[in-house]
């Protein structure tokens, strides 16, 4: 019997607190976060991908649930296209960053850059098959891209902030 | 080799769990986006959105109202100018209005006399922005006021910044309990009939142009109808008199929505212009529904 095995009570807890944490960031990313060129930075996104390569694809698609359910419940876009979004993001950057190392920084980067290319590409099928005209040359140039760059900006920050995270919480032994 | 045998086994369970909650999540994703196509969460959304208003509106207002003194700032020197210019537009202004106020008897003789006369007001039901833009492909806010309040689906909102006139701000989307979202006129898929108000007006319609670089267009104008720069763009209220039962229907004639800044297009086809919004929609704090029209 292994002592160091959170309880399950422990685990339910540890999971409440990351989807308020998850329910926090949505709220900064929609309310308090400015926009450059009529863009925001998509925070949870960053995040998710960060917390992905950080711990894998499981816990990444818990993150990625606890994101996407806040989003969806706080923008106007359907409920669960956020999730789905995100799901798919995890998967892929989970399965293509697998033989990367995770010290180098290059790897989040390129991941970021991944994910937020296809997270758009995702949001923007899904608002086509909700009726609303997409002109995808416009949306590639007004919105992909400089949502991409300024993902960037803060992915470097916010994968440091969460490898200490990260780091502390393997010192601990609550991670594996 | 036993242990080496028993971490692959790990290795593959966990692959396996994490590809089982993947799948468990992506169907999740699927169900909801199904049901929320169907406006079958509604209540969902609605009761999570009644929670979460308060916290929204403050942190909105907040960064809008920040956002608002930053520009002020860096455009201090453009603000003095503009007031110069804004005192000179006043005299003149005050000038017209006495020669109005000399006309005005015999104006209203003249619009009894045709029959005419249509002076009526909108009822309006003022509401905070509760939220800003908070997907980048659409152009949508989220306002406080909702079902309760007597909102519904293609209402005209509007809003004032500035100086400038109450203009066309968007047209309600989607209505909850206690808020509603609010499609703007610079989104992609917003589409309204509009009208110059030259003396022979351009009939053409508004569309949102934001995504494809200029804020909003209006199109589909006869190639005969003159049209040229700094024409004041107003909704026509076309809808109303043929489909009544359509939403957008609900948008009033004489709503003003912006200027003709140039054009774009003029050919057998028909013409099109670039039209400037009186109001830019993602700096409005304060709005106004218009829920119907009086008759004075």
């Amino acid at each position: 019997m292994d002592n160091r095995r959170p309880k399950w009570e422990q685990r339910a807890l540890h999971q409440v607190s990351c989807a308020t944490l998850l329910l926090m960031v949505a709220l900064v990313q929609t309310e308090l976060t400015p926009d450059f060129w009529h863009v925001r930075i998509n925070v949870v996104l960053v995040v998710v991908v960060c917390w992905t390569l950080l711990r894998g694809v499981e816990a990444g698609m818990r993150w990625a649930l606890y994101g996407g359910l806040a989003l969806g419940l706080l923008t106007p876009l359907p409920l669960g296209a956020h999730l789905l979004s995100l799901a798919l993001v995890v998967l892929v950057i989970g399965g293509l960053a697998e033989a990367y190392p995770r010290d180098n920084l290059l790897v989040p980067t390129l991941c970021v850059v991944g994910g937020s290319i296809l997270e758009s590409t995702i949001l923007a099928l899904v608002q086509r098959v909700g009726g609303a005209g997409v002109s995808w040359l416009g949306y590639l140039w007004m919105i992909m891209l400089p949502e991409t760059l300024l993902n960037v900006l803060v992915a470097l920050p916010l994968y440091m902030t969460l490898r200490g995270l990260d780091r502390r919480d393997r010192r601990r032994g609550w991670v594996a | 080799m036993r242990s080496s045998i028993a971490s692959s086994k790990q290795s593959r369970a966990l692959n396996r769990r994490s590809l089982a909650l993947a799948a468990g999540i992506l169907i999740l994703a699927m169900l909801l986006l199904l049901l929320d196509m169907r406006g079958l969460l509604m209540p969902v959304k609605g009761t999570a959105q009644a929670v979460l208003q308060p916290t929204e509106q403050h942190l909105t207002q907040s960064r809008v109202g920040l956002g608002q003194f930053f520009h002020d700032l860096l455009h201090i020197g453009s603000l003095r100018q503009q007031n110069a210019d804004l005192q000179a537009q006043l005299a003149v202004a005050q000038a017209k209005l006495i020669q109005l106020e000399t006309n005005q008897a015999r104006t209203d003789a003249l619009e009894r006399e045709l029959g005419i006369r249509q002076a009526y007001g909108w009822v309006t039901v003022p509401a905070h922005v509760v939220q800003g833009t908070a997907d980048n492909g659409r152009r949508m806010i989220r306002i406080g006021k909702g079902r309760v309040d007597g909102v519904t689906i293609g209402m005209a909102v509007i809003g004032k910044e500035g100086g400038s006139p109450p203009a066309l701000v968007g047209t309600v989307d989607r209505v909850y309990a206690q808020t509603a979202d609010v499609l703007l006129i610079t989104d992609g898929a917003f589409s309204i009939g509009a009208r110059t108000t030259a003396v022979t007006p351009a009939m053409g319609l508004i569309v949102g142009q934001w995504q494809a670089g200029s804020r909003t267009r209006l199109d589909d104008v006869d190639r005969d109808a003159v049209l040229v720069p700094e024409d004041v763009v107003i909704s026509a209220g076309l809808s109303k008199p043929i489909a009544s039962d359509t939403p957008l229907a609900q948008v009033p004639a004489g709503v003003p929505i912006g200027t003709v800044t140039k054009l774009l297009k003029a050919d057998n086809q028909g013409k099109s212009a670039e039209v400037q919004p009186f109001v830019d929609p993602d700096r409005v704090r304060d709005v106004w529904v218009i829920t119907g029209e009086q008759t004075k």
